[in-house]
């Protein structure tokens, strides 16, 4: 087999609770390092790429269609020689593009050449039923079990032409068969459908208001599955006897709660789904409540593991270990230090909720609520050090006081401006380097 | 003569009767060194550690506890069994050789340092090592350095070598069996390799030869009379900024990097070479090896020697259990405790380790020891 890339989980928490106290919060950063056989010239792990482009009849204004064109080929040609491929088209139904019948062919010169020219035919003509779509990718991604497999997802508007339990029967089927990213070109798509879509399958997804920008995303998008080295791996979360994990969200480089996505992988143990990977970093914030100790007590409050899973006869593999610890103290300048990781985080996960219920309000016409959300999305945009979240408020509310979080709502608001910021509310920015405490030193 | 010892028994690993004390084999007969392994038999030595495999969790009693320490049911982290110990050298006859004790203090998860001691026809030796806290594994590089040293020592001067020389081979080779631990951290990167201090005694009738790397420190304590002293000279921050004259003693000592080592037996030391001085003291008296856990609270050698002649460093309440005629420093383990317990009741921040050589020296056998008496010029006088 091949090599798979080095993990490394580090984790940040004040491992001190208060006489009582049971509530341990802690900062997994989970990071992963390409492998040998990253490097050019060596053997890589199978990949499988369905790229979905939607050709309902609204892809023909604006430019869409010939956008979306010039982004799927670009798409493909990225691909690497070997990867097995399929370009599909979206509409009421999926239809194969590339190639006609329905599977997947290697990635050549060749089979990349007859994709573009297939891509270059398509038409664009009736609806959106993306649940369709996606059922058609996992027929097609069938028998690539072993190979990282990850889908891109291209929409213009709303899941019109099939019911809401339609698509949810979809994820279902999909959550772990392949991770799809999504982007949403123009203005007319729905902004929590993709969520939904994209958090069901691990993927995430951005907004590309103006077409003309489609052609350079896609190709990021496209090189960045090609850097994918191992697909479904997994946290495996060991908690104490009557424990319990409160929370396991992705923080960086969005916010994802999995807390729900939890699957028992045995006694104490839970496995929660983190895609597929490749070189890249990514924080996680675990909530434990344990039962309370003595004062002078130590325990390990949950032990973290990152898991390759187990691929053609070889057993599941432990990547990275972490553990996060607890200890009772009567010594409240302990107990009551905070975490700066964990309070960073903690400051984007509430600044995406604020932005979130700020911009539903808005849309409900409570312009009370949506003043003071957003109001407070301001100055904790402005705390956690995000700036493009802030760039984004700007552009809904007027700040009069940054501090305070005073803002007005402003009354002429771009379409694109709205589904941006909501869109990218979930992005977040890492702690800044330097901000680490130093370690106590001395024997 | 069996190798053992009386108090701490359980916590020994390395007593047994009629085998070598260093390796186990059996011996019989008037031969003076075993023959697997070359160990000294005329020697007693005591390299505490505790029970092997703490086994099920005595919180939730049905867990197992792993490596760690903690128990893969309920959480919670075990005892090591070395959060306090306690070790006496005593012969079948005469008065004990040595004695010493540690505690995790009331602060810290676990206790760091570690100690050992050897009883020798020629010598009492002592070892006191301190693991750095931030290092993950010093917990055991204390300990593998302690042991190491206590063997060198004993094979080394029953083999006649100078005290002078057989400290600094047991402080290099200590050293050498520290740095070959694996590290946690980044291949590299010293701060994820385990280290500790040294410090350690050699008392003979001659006199005493005292070797250290870092903050552990010696003292020698007198009677009432005086000439108390401390033997040693930190490698530590504050003690480099003073001796540079950089900084005042209350500045630096005031300062949060004062205790930083300026040397450690672990890898990033560099090249080691152990300081080694040696003293005659002028009457009887006892040499004590302690870890900055015990200092920090109680640095003034004349303070240590009312505290453990008497228990408080007050001449008016002295320890009601004491037989006030008699030796104060006979009874080496209850001095250790009684130090042990002032360092405890003043904070006990970190680890207290202390071992107490009473002088002149017993040897295993309860008699004085012998020994060349080492030649005047390896004597000088030590810094303060």
């Amino acid at each position: 087999m091949t090599d798979l890339p080095e993990f490394t989980i580090r984790v940040d928490q004040n491992p001190y609770l208060p006489a009582d106290g049971t509530e341990m919060h802690a900062i997994i950063s989970v990071e992963a390092r390409a492998s040998a056989g990253a490097r050019p010239g060596t053997p890589r792990g199978e990949a499988a790429e369905i790229i979905i482009i939607d050709t309902s009849g609204s892809m023909s204004y604006s430019g869409k269609m010939a956008a979306a064109k010039r982004a799927a080929k670009a798409a493909v040609g990225v691909l690497r020689d070997g990867v097995h491929f399929a370009v599909v088209a979206g509409a009421n139904q999926p239809r194969m593009v590339y190639p006609q019948q329905e599977r997947l062919v290697r990635a050549g010169e060749k089979t990349r050449r007859d994709a573009a020219g297939a891509v270059q035919r398509l038409d664009a003509a009736g609806g959106t039923a993306i649940g369709s779509w996606l059922r058609l990718a996992d027929r097609l991604f069938a028998g690539h079990g072993d190979a990282v497999r990850h889908a891109i997802l291209l929409t213009d508007g709303k899941n019109q032409h099939e019911s809401d339990e339609e698509l949810e029967s979809a994820l279902r089927q999909c959550a772990g068969a392949f991770v799809c990213d999504a982007r949403g070109v123009g203005t007319d798509w729905n902004v929590a459908e993709l969520r939904k879509i994209t958090s069901a399958l691990l993927g995430g997804f951005l907004d590309v208001p103006d077409p003309r920008d489609l052609e350079a995303d896609f190709l990021a998008m496209a090189r960045d599955a090609m850097g994918k080295e191992i697909a479904d791996v997994v946290l495996r979360v060991w908690t104490p006897q009557n424990a319990e994990v409160g929370l396991m969200k992705q923080m960086a480089p969005t916010v994802e709660d999995l807390t729900g996505r939890r699957s028992e992988a045995g006694t104490r143990l839970g496995d929660y789904p983190l895609g597929a990977w490749g070189t890249e970093q990514r924080e996680y914030h675990l909530s434990v409540t344990v039962p309370p100790g003595d004062v002078g007590r130590q325990m390990r409050a949950a032990w973290v593991k990152v898991i390759a899973p187990a691929r053609g006869g070889e057993a599941e593999r432990v990547l990275a270990t972490g553990n996060v610890l607890a200890e009772w103290t009567d010594d409240e300048a302990k107990s009551t230090r905070i975490n700066m990781r964990v309070a960073h985080h903690t400051g984007q996960a509430e600044l995406a909720q604020a932005i979130n219920e700020g911009m539903e309000a808005r849309r409900e016409g409570d312009e009370d609520t949506a003043t003071a959300r957003l109001g407070r999305a301001v100055v904790l945009a402005k705390r956690v050090g995000n700036e493009e979240i802030a760039g984004l408020l700007d552009r809904v509310v007027d700040v009069v006081d940054a501090e305070s979080g005073t803002v007005r709502l402003k009354r002429d608001v771009s379409k694109a401006d709205e589904m941006s910021l909501e869109t990218r509310s979930v992005r977040t920015v890492r702690t800044r380097q330097g901000e680490e405490p130093p370690n106590e030193a001395g024997s | 003569m069996k190798p053992g010892t009386d108090a701490g028994r359980k916590a020994l690993g390395e007593a047994r009767g009629g085998a070598c004390a260093s390796c186990g084999e059996p011996y019989e007969g008037t031969d003076r060194f075993c023959e697997r392994c070359g160990h000294p038999h005329a020697c007693r030595i005591a390299v505490p550690r505790p029970e092997a495999g703490p086994g099920r969790c005595a919180d939730c009693g049905a867990g197992a506890v792993g490596a760690d320490g903690y128990c893969d049911q309920c959480g919670l982290r075990q005892p090591s069994g070395r959060e306090h110990l306690e070790a006496e050298l005593k012969g079948d006859a005469g008065p004990p050789s040595a004695a010493a004790v540690t505690d995790v203090g009331s602060r810290r998860a676990r206790n760091e340092d570690a100690f050992a001691l050897v009883a020798l026809p020629q010598a009492v030796c002592g070892v006191v090592c301190d693991g750095v806290a931030t290092a993950p594994g010093s917990e055991e590089a204390a300990w593998l350095a302690a042991g190491t040293a206590a063997r060198v020592l004993a094979g080394r001067l029953a083999a006649g070598m100078s005290p002078h020389l057989a400290m600094r081979t047991a402080a290099v080779l200590a050293g050498e069996a520290v740095a070959s631990l694996p590290g946690s951290g980044a291949p590299g990167d010293p701060r994820g390799r385990p280290a500790c201090t040294f410090v350690s005694a050699i008392v003979q009738d001659g006199g005493v030869t005292v070797g250290w790397i870092g903050d552990s420190r010696a003292y020698w304590l007198a009677g009432p009379e005086g000439g108390s002293r401390l033997l040693t000279r930190d490698d530590s921050w504050a003690v480099r900024m003073i001796a540079r004259g950089t900084m005042s003693a209350a500045d630096a000592w005031a300062d949060r990097r004062a205790h930083l080592l300026t040397a450690w037996l672990g890898t990033g030391a560099g090249l080691l070479d152990p300081h080694v001085t040696a003293f005659r003291p002028g009457g009887p008296g006892l040499v004590l090896i302690c870890s900055d856990g015990f200092w920090n609270d109680l640095p003034d050698a004349s303070a240590i020697a009312a505290v453990a002649r008497t228990g408080t460093n007050t001449p008016a309440g002295p320890d009601p259990d004491m037989d006030v005629g008699a030796d104060p420093f006979a009874d080496p383990l209850a001095v250790a405790r009684r130090l042990v317990r002032a360092a405890l009741d003043a904070g006990g921040h970190d680890n207290v380790t202390v071992a107490a050589i009473p002088f002149p020296p017993h040897g295993p056998d309860g008699a004085s020891t012998g020994g060349t008496e080492p030649s005047l010029t390896e004597f000088r006088e030590p810094g303060p």
